[in-house]
C-alpha cells in the first residue's frame, strides 16, 4: 500500500503483457484536427493506446466529414463548451459508457507527446490509493522539484499544473463526478468572473481532489521524469494570444517540461530489474 | 426567465416522432431546443436549424438524460429554469408562459406529464380534482418532460447516489426517471430537512405519443417494445388546449 503523502520510486518490473482496461478521452477542437491532434494520435498510439480505444470529444464542430474513423468521435454544438466545460463532459461520458469495466480513466489534451511503451509501464506502477496521476511535470509543478535525485512519483505542489494527461481509477473518477466544488462552480461564480468556468481546469481537478472526504488525504502525483509534453508550444486553446502578448515567466515554466524523456524513450527502462 | 431546455432524441425518430415533437414544443413555446442525438449516423442536415450533440456509439436514454442536463447547466449556469423533453410527446400550448407563472416550490421538481397512477393521486375539491402542482408518488414516472430549478439540478448532478447508479449493473440501465426520484429523496432539499419532492400538474401538461419505448428492460436486458395503452395520461387536454386558460381556474 502506498503512503498518500510519501513519494514512491519506480516499481518493479510485474508482468508482460498489458491487464488493465482503460477508458481513453482525447479533448479537441477543430483547429487541431490537422494538425496537433493527428501528432497526439500518433504518439499515444506507440504510448500503448490504439486509435481504436480513442473516444475524441471535439468541442464545437461540424460533424459531417470530421475523419478520424478509427475513434468513437462526439461532437458538441456552438457556442464552444471550451476547456473545462469540454473535458468535464468527456469523463462523464467515458465513465457512463465503461463505468463497470474500467480499471483506468486516461484524459488527454490534444497537444501531448508522451513516451513509448507508457502504457506498458503505468500498469506496472501503483496507482495511489488516494490520488491520480498527472502524468505532466515541468519545472512549475511543485515540490517534488526538491529531490532532484529520486526517480518515480511524487506528490506534487498540489497546484494543479498542466491537464495534458491524467490517470484516474473508477474510485477517484466517481468522487470528481459528484464533487460540490466543480459541480457549483457555475453558480458561485459571477458572469464577470465567468472564466474560471471555463477555464482552470487542472486547478479545479486538484482542489476537488483535496476535498475528497478525509479532506487533504487525496493528491495529485506527478513523475520524474516527466512522460509527457507539450507538442504544442504557441498555441492555447484558453482563449489567450500568448503570441501576441508574450510569455511570462511562468508561462514558461509551464509550457515545457524540463524533464521529458522523449518520445523514443521507452519507458518500461524506467522499470527496476529483477535480480 | 432564462431557460435552458432541450429534447433527447435518437436517429430513428428523426422522420416521425421528432418532427412531431419539435412542432408541438414550439408551440408551447420551447422553440429552440438543444437536440441530443444518441447513436448520431453523422447527418448534420436532418436536424437543421437546431444546435446538436451527436454522440456515436450509442450511451443509452439515461446516459444521453444526464450528460444532457449536464451540457445544458454547463452552457447556462444562471439558467432559471431547466427542461428536458423526450422525442414522443404533445404539449399543451403556451406551456412555457404557463410554467413561467406558476410558483416554483423549492426543493422540488416538476413532471410534466401525469402517469396515469400519478393522477390518482389528485387531491379532490367538490367531487373534481383540483388543478394545479401536487405530489406524485415519488417513485418517479416517467421522464418525458421534467423541469429543475439551478438548485435542485445542482443536487441531483452532486447526487452520490445518482453517479453510483450507473456502476451497477442491473441499475445502471434502469429507466432515469427512477434514478432521478431516487436520489433527489436522498438528498434534503436546501437544507430544508426534508428531501426533495417530484410535483406532476393535473390536468397532464403533456402527453406522452410513443408507442415503442428506446430503452431495454433493465431486469432482462431485451428491448421493452411497446408501452401499454394504460401508460398515457388521461388528464391530458391535447395540444390545442391553450395552457394560459388555467390561470383563470
Amino acid at each position: 500500500m502506498i503512503d498518500g503523502r510519501a513519494g514512491y520510486p519506480c516499481p518493479v518490473h510485474r508482468l508482460d503483457g498489458y491487464d488493465q482496461r482503460w477508458a481513453v478521452g482525447v479533448t479537441t477542437v477543430p483547429q487541431r484536427r490537422d494538425s496537433l491532434l493527428p501528432r497526439t494520435l500518433e504518439s499515444l498510439e506507440a504510448a500503448g493506446w490504439p486509435k481504436t480505444l480513442v473516444h475524441l470529444f471535439v468541442d464545437a464542430a461540424p460533424i459531417t466529414g470530421y475523419g478520424f474513423p478509427e475513434c468513437a468521435v462526439r461532437f458538441r454544438g456552438q457556442p464552444p463548451l471550451r476547456t473545462f466545460g469540454n473535458w468535464w463532459l468527456a469523463l462523464h461520458e467515458l465513465f457512463l459508457h465503461y463505468a463497470m469495466v474500467a480499471d483506468r480513466y486516461l484524459m488527454i489534451q490534444d497537444d501531448v507527446i508522451f513516451c513509448h511503451n507508457l502504457r506498458g509501464y503505468l500498469e506496472r506502477c501503483d496507482y495511489p490509493e488516494r490520488g491520480y496521476w498527472n502524468l505532466y511535470t515541468c519545472a512549475a509543478t511543485g515540490r517534488w522539484h526538491n529531490d532532484p535525485v529520486t526517480n518515480g512519483w511524487q506528490p506534487s505542489g498540489q497546484h494543479g499544473i498542466g491537464a495534458l494527461a491524467m490517470v484516474f481509477d473508477r474510485k477517484t473518477v466517481v468522487e470528481l463526478l459528484r464533487s460540490d466544488h466543480l459541480v457549483t462552480r457555475g453558480i458561485i461564480n459571477s458572469p464577470e468572473n465567468a472564466k474560471r468556468w471555463w477555464n482552470h481546469l487542472d486547478g479545479g481537478i486538484v482542489t476537488a481532489v483535496k476535498k475528497i472526504e478525509p479532506r487533504g488525504n487525496h493528491l495529485e502525483y506527478v513523475h520524474r521524469p516527466s512522460l509527457t509534453d507539450h507538442a504544442g508550444a504557441r498555441e492555447s486553446t484558453l482563449g489567450r494570444s500568448r503570441t501576441e502578448r508574450g510569455w511570462s515567466k511562468m508561462e514558461k515554466a509551464f509550457l515545457r517540461s524540463d524533464c521529458f524523456v522523449g518520445e523514443k524513450f521507452d519507458a518500461e527502462n524506467l522499470l527496476e530489474k529483477k535480480v | 426567465m432564462q431557460w435552458s431546455y432541450g429534447v433527447l432524441t435518437v436517429p430513428e425518430r428523426r422522420s416521425d416522432l421528432l418532427p412531431q415533437t419539435i412542432r408541438s414544443l414550439a408551440s408551447a413555446g420551447f422553440d429552440d431546443p438543444v437536440l441530443f442525438i444518441d447513436g448520431h449516423d453523422g447527418n448534420d442536415a436532418d436536424y437543421e436549424p437546431f444546435s446538436i450533440v451527436s454522440r456515436s456509439p450509442r450511451i443509452g436514454p439515461a446516459g444521453n438524460w444526464t450528460l444532457a442536463l449536464w451540457e445544458l447547466y454547463m452552457r447556462h449556469p444562471a439558467a432559471n429554469r431547466y427542461a428536458l423533453f423526450q422525442d414522443d410527446l404533445l404539449a399543451c400550448r403556451n406551456l412555457r408562459g404557463y410554467l413561467e407563472r406558476c410558483r416554483y416550490e423549492k426543493g422540488t421538481y416538476l413532471n410534466l406529464f401525469s402517469f396515469p397512477h400519478n393522477e390518482d393521486l389528485c387531491p379532490l375539491e367538490g367531487g373534481k380534482r383540483r388543478v394545479g402542482w401536487h405530489d406524485s408518488c415519488q417513485y418517479g414516472k416517467g421522464a418525458v418532460a421534467l423541469v429543475f430549478d439551478v438548485h435542485t439540478v445542482v443536487e441531483l448532478l452532486s447526487s452520490y447516489v445518482f453517479v453510483q447508479s450507473f456502476m451497477d449493473v442491473k441499475k445502471s440501465k434502469a429507466s432515469i426517471d427512477g434514478k432521478i426520484a431516487v436520489a433527489l429523496h436522498q438528498r434534503s432539499g436546501l437544507k430544508l430537512g426534508k428531501p426533495y419532492r417530484e410535483l406532476v400538474h393535473y390536468p397532464s401538461l403533456v402527453q406522452h405519443v410513443g408507442e415503442e419505448s428506446s430503452m431495454d428492460d433493465w431486469k432482462t436486458g431485451r428491448p421493452k417494445g411497446k408501452w401499454p395503452p394504460e401508460t398515457r395520461s388521461r388528464s391530458f387536454p391535447g395540444e390545442d388546449f391553450d395552457a394560459m386558460d388555467l390561470l383563470s381556474d
